[in-house]
């Protein structure tokens, strides 16, 4: 069994994904995209991320919306949500913190390689995942 | 006043005494003169002011002489007269010193002895002229101020009695009111009041203010005798008599309504300019929302193909990516960056229109040409797409921008890639039709919520707030869509069922 942290992405542009996956790929994580919230659920009968990294615009829902089923699934409930976004209205930031996401993350200024160290952190010790 | 005293020395000026300071106070001319010899032997200074004669002078004189008396009936009878009753009453006609004539009411009374002889003659002589004179000027200015009352055209004036019915009436209260005397005289003047004030017991409380106060005054509508309304200026003076008793009332009123209406006006303008004003700083607020809305829009929606950019260059950079797997990734980089020019070129172009300053560049070609070099653009981009292109077998010449025209139908293919995300055929179709020239394209994709279709054209109308995160883009392109082809004669239209697809229409005037 692959026991390398899986990373989901949760974000509706196809360009942003690809190249988020292919870098936090090079950097050891799993990566598993959604780029329709919709598909969220199946997606999480599959194999429960680590982490997740939640986008803010995505299609007819937002990303506060998301978070909010993630915090509420008992599953996932516990699992570290970094909120990534090039939205610029700030009041968003002050929600997601209190809704339980841990950080808010400014996409144009995220390489993937900083998404990696952030991911890192956030992450309890090598072997000690839950599964 | 008669003395008992013999002889003709005694007069009243020689009896001494209170009666002699008395008759020294009065004003009318008194003198007393010796029944036979006329000889004048008491002179009051009412005399001395009459005649001009100084008492010294008018002593020992005779009287008739010294003043040239005309008496109405010969003098003779008069002294019968005073010897039969003791009296005598007459004008007499008298000459004063300086020779100006003087009319004087008589009052004369015979002094007598005791055995009854008579003795003088005390005569009071009242000045009719200055009298005469002075009820002549009374009389005279009463009509004279009557007539002005009567002939004042600009103020009705007219008197109330105690009980509030109008007692006269001028010419200006017709010419304002529309009551001819007669019809007006002996009503009550609540007459004037509209229906609701005298309901309310207004008429009778003015002039129960102006009974307490002196006088009332007010402006307010009034009603004329055909009904009709004026703004009146209204005074109300309660008239008293001598003895402090109410006789009724004065009341002047004025038509004010060319003033009234000319204030009206003002304020009316005054209110108007207030609102522009208002409706102007909140033009200037809403101008400044939308600003800020879009500098927030701008700045997230170059802020997407910057992500991108970065992402792989850092990786380029710090070497997690091999130099030569660039290649790979050139393509999608250049087309972020076309991306954020595109954006740029959008907001620079909205700019113009702000301003108008977008000038067109017309030049006629054939739009199928134009059709198929964008479609090639777009269908090079997007692998997952397929794009057809379908023409008329006849060239659709226009006269337009021919590089703005291609932005438009740019947009309009990268809306239908955008909401086809799952890929699919697009087609594009050129076709005239009458006498325009139509550019279709039709997607497979998501559609639209009807909902959303209103908003597609507005300017910002796509902000990614709480509320419309769905919609992307920076709801410039299809805003500036529609204004360029509208400023070309053409138009842009859409129609889209949710889930089916959406259908973009550009449509231009067939050239020449």
């Amino acid at each position: 069994m692959d026991t390398r942290p899986l990373v989901m992405l949760i974000d509706d542009d196809p360009d942003a994904t690809d190249m988020y996956r292919l870098g936090l790929e090079l950097e050891g994580f799993r990566v598993t995209v959604v780029n329709d919230p919709e598909r969220l659920r199946g997606s999480l009968d599959e194999e429960l991320p680590d982490v997740f990294v939640l986008d803010w615009e995505l299609g007819d829902i937002t990303g506060g919306d998301v978070l909010d089923r993630l915090k509420s699934d008992p599953r996932t409930a516990s699992r570290p949500v970094f909120m990534i976004s090039n939205h610029p209205e700030e009041t968003s930031e002050g929600r997601t913190a209190r809704a339980g996401a841990l950080a808010w993350l400014i996409k144009a200024r995220t390489t993937p390689n900083r998404l990696a160290a952030q991911i890192h952190e956030a992450l309890p010790p090598s072997g000690e995942l839950a599964e | 006043m008669a003395s008992t005293e013999s002889g003709p020395g005694a007069a009243p000026a020689e009896s001494g005494g209170e009666s002699h300071q008395l008759v020294d106070l009065t004003f009318d001319a008194i003198f007393a003169r010796g029944f036979y010899n006329r000889l004048i032997s008491y002179w009051n200074p009412g005399a001395e002011r009459l005649y001009g004669w100084s008492r010294a002078e008018a002593l020992g004189r005779v009287s008739g002489q010294l003043l040239e008396s005309e008496y109405p009936i010969p003098l003779e009878e008069i002294e019968t007269e005073l010897l039969r009753s003791g009296r005598w009453e007459g004008e007499i006609k008298q000459r004063r010193k300086d020779g100006s004539p003087v009319v004087v009411a008589g009052r004369w009374g015979l002094q007598t002895h005791p055995d009854g002889s008579p003795l003088a003659i005390l005569e009071i002589n009242s000045d009719l002229t200055t009298i005469r004179g002075t009820t002549e000027d009374l009389r005279r200015s009463e009509q004279m101020f009557s007539l002005l009352v009567s002939g004042v055209k600009d103020y009705a004036i007219f008197m109330l009695d105690t009980d509030g019915v109008v007692a006269s009436w001028n010419d200006g209260a017709e010419r304002i009111k529309g009551y001819a005397a007669n019809e007006i005289v002996g009503r009550h003047f609540s007459t004037f009041y509209m229906p609701e004030e005298v309901k309310a017991g207004k008429p009778d409380w003015e002039l129960e203010v102006a009974r307490r106060e002196g006088r009332y005054q007010e402006e307010g509508w009034r009603v004329r005798k055909d009904g009709s309304t004026f703004w009146a200026s209204v005074l109300i003076t309660a008239l008293y008599d001598k003895e402090g008793v109410l006789k009724g009332f004065g009341k002047v009123t004025r038509d004010m309504t060319e003033r009234h209406q000319a204030e009206l006006r003002r304020e009316e303008e005054r209110d108007l300019e207030a609102a522009q004003l208002r409706s102007h700083a909140e033009r200037m607020a809403e101008l400044e929302r939308t600003k800020t809305q879009f500098l927030n829009l701008a700045s997230h929606e170059l802020r997407g193909p910057l992500t991108v950019v970065r992402g792989y260059t850092s990786m380029l950079e710090d070497g997690s990516i091999a130099p030569e797997r660039f290649k790979e990734m050139a393509p999608l980089i250049e087309s972020k960056l076309a991306q954020i020019d595109i954006l740029i070129e959008q907001m620079l172009e909205t700019s113009r229109l702000e301003h108008d300053q977008l000038e067109l560049h017309p030049e006629v070609f054939d739009l199928r040409g134009l059709a198929r070099e964008q479609a090639a653009l777009f269908s090079a981009l997007s692998a997952r797409h397929h794009i057809a292109v379908v023409v008329d077998a006849e060239p659709v010449m226009v006269s337009a921008d021919r590089s703005r025209i291609g932005t438009i139908i740019g947009n309009m293919l990268d809306n239908a890639v955008k909401y086809s995300p799952n890929g699919g055929d697009i087609e594009c179709k050129v076709s005239r039709s009458d006498d325009s020239a139509l550019v279709r394209i039709r997607d497979h994709g998501l559609g639209i919520r009807p909902e959303h279709l209103p908003l597609l054209f507005g300017r910002f109308s796509r902000l990614p707030t709480e509320e419309n995160v769905s919609i992307q883009g920076t709801g410039l392109g299809l805003f500036l869509c529609r204004e360029i082809a509208l400023r070309h004669g053409g138009d842009v239209a859409v129609r889209s069922t949710l889930g089916e697809g959406s259908e973009f229409t550009l449509r231009l005037p067939v050239a020449g």
